[in-house]
C-alpha cells in the first residue's frame, strides 16, 4: 500500500466508512510508515477530543424561558385573531350600511310604479332583478373576500394599526347609523 | 410525564398539552443546547438561539415523521436555524468585526466550561477556519450529522461536502499538529 491510498483511507476511518478489510491494510502501512502515523494520530486525537461530549451546560431556567416564550406567542396570534374578528365585523357592518342607505335613498327618491312602467314585460323586469341581485352577491362576497386578505396581512404585520382602523370603523358606523335613524324620524314627520 | 415515550409526549403535544412539550424541551435541552453551542461559542446567544430551535420544533410538531429519530429531527432544526443565524452575522458585521468575535469568543467566560486544555485548544483552530469549512467540521464531527443530512440541510451534492470536509480535515491537522505533536511526546 502507498501513502497516496493510505491517506484516501484515513479519510474513509473518519467518515467511518472503512471495512475490515480496508482497516487492516490500514494499521499495516501505519505500522511501517511513520508520516502516515504521524497524520492519523493527529487527527484522531483532534477529531476524539472533538465528539467528547461537551460539558455546557443549558441555562437552569431554559425550560421555563421556552414556555414563556410559546405562551407569549400564542396570546398574540389570538389577539390578532380576535382583532381580525373585529375587522371584519366592522367591514360587513359598513357594507350593509352602505347597502341601505342606499336602497333607502333609491325607494325615497325613486317612483317604482314608474321604473316597473319602464320594463315592457313583468319577465325582463324579473330578469333583470335577478341579474342585479346576482351582481350583487359577486359584488359583496368579492369585497368581503378582500377584506379579509387585507384584514389578515395586516393582522399579520402590524395589529396596533389594525385595531385603531377597526375602532375608526365602528365609529363611522356609529355616526352613519344615527344620522340615518334621525333621517328615518324626519321622513315619518 | 417521565414514563411516557417521545412519540407519546409528541401526540399529546399535538392535542395541545403543553406540560407534555415541556418535558421534550428537559430531555433535548442538552444535546440542541451543544449542537447550538458547538456553532456559537457564546453561552449567553447560544441560549437564546436553542429557545427559538425549541420553538420552532413546538410550532412544526405537526410535520415530524416518527420514522426517523426524534434527535436527528431536532438537531437539523438547530442545524438550520444556526446557519441562519451565521449568515444575518456574516452581512451585518464587517470582516473584522468577525475576527474580533473569534478571538473573543475563545478567551471569555466560555473557558471554564471547557475544562479539557486540548479541546479548547481544537475549537479554537475550528473557529480561525473560513466558514464554510468550519460549519462541515462542526456537523459532522460535532454535531454528529450524517453526509446524507449536510447535503440535504445545505442544499449541495454529497461529494462537493465530502471534498470540503476532507479538506477542512488536512487544514486543521496543519494547524494543530505542532501542538498536539508536543503533547502526545
Ligand atoms: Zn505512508
Amino acid at each position: 500500500m502507498n501513502c497516496k491510498l493510505a491517506e484516501e483511507y484515513i479519510m474513509k476511518f473518519f467518515d467511518s466508512e472503512l471495512n475490515d478489510v480496508e482497516n487492516s491494510y490500514l494499521k499495516q502501512h501505519l505500522e511501517i510508515c511513520e508520516r502516515c502515523r504521524r497524520e492519523f494520530d493527529t487527527m484522531k486525537e483532534i477529531f476524539d477530543s472533538l465528539s467528547q461530549t461537551m460539558v455546557v451546560e443549558p441555562p437552569e431556567d431554559f425550560e421555563k424561558k421556552v414556555m414563556a416564550r410559546i405562551n407569549s406567542m400564542e396570546m398574540t396570534d389570538r389577539r390578532i385573531a380576535e382583532n381580525s374578528f373585529a375587522f371584519l365585523y366592522a367591514g360587513i357592518a359598513l357594507m350593509v350600511l352602505t347597502a341601505s342607505v342606499t336602497v333607502y335613498e333609491f325607494l325615497r327618491y325613486v317612483d317604482i310604479s314608474q321604473l316597473v312602467m319602464r320594463f315592457e314585460t313583468v319577465s325582463g323586469f324579473m330578469s333583470m332583478l335577478f341579474g342585479a341581485i346576482r351582481n350583487f352577491i359577486v359584488l359583496v362576497s368579492g369585497i368581503q373576500k378582500g377584506l379579509y386578505h387585507a384584514a389578515v396581512a395586516v393582522a399579520d404585520s402590524f395589529y396596533h394599526v389594525f385595531s385603531i382602523s377597526a375602532g375608526i370603523l365602528l365609529i363611522v358606523y356609529g355616526v352613519f347609523t344615527s344620522r340615518r335613524v334621525k333621517a328615518n324620524n324626519g321622513g315619518a314627520r | 410525564m417521565e414514563g411516557l415515550t417521545d412519540q407519546e409526549l409528541i401526540e399529546l403535544c399535538l392535542n395541545g398539552r403543553k406540560d407534555a412539550f415541556e418535558e421534550i424541551v428537559t430531555r433535548y435541552k442538552k444535546l440542541i443546547f451543544s449542537v447550538v453551542f458547538n456553532f456559537i461559542n457564546d453561552k449567553e446567544e447560544a441560549s437564546d438561539v436553542a429557545q427559538e430551535v425549541f420553538i420552532r420544533i413546538y410550532n412544526s410538531l405537526h410535520r415530524y415523521n416518527p420514522k426517523y429519530k426524534f434527535s436527528t429531527w431536532s438537531v437539523k432544526i438547530a442545524t438550520n436555524l444556526c446557519l441562519d443565524v451565521l449568515r444575518k452575522k456574516r452581512i451585518s458585521s464587517s470582516p473584522i468585526d468577525e475576527i474580533a468575535g473569534t478571538v473573543k469568543s475563545t478567551d471569555t467566560p466560555e473557558e471554564d466550561c471547557i475544562k479539557d486544555e486540548q479541546s479548547r485548544m481544537v475549537r479554537e483552530a475550528i473557529a480561525q477556519l473560513p466558514e464554510k469549512y468550519r460549519v462541515l467540521i462542526i456537523m459532522f464531527h460535532q454535531n454528529g450529522l450524517s453526509y446524507e443530512e449536510i447535503s440535504k440541510v445545505l442544499n449541495q451534492p454529497m461529494t462537493i461536502i465530502k471534498n470540503r470536509l476532507y479538506r477542512a480535515r488536512i487544514m486543521l491537522r496543519k494547524k494543530l499538529e505542532p501542538y498536539i505533536r508536543e503533547e502526545i511526546l
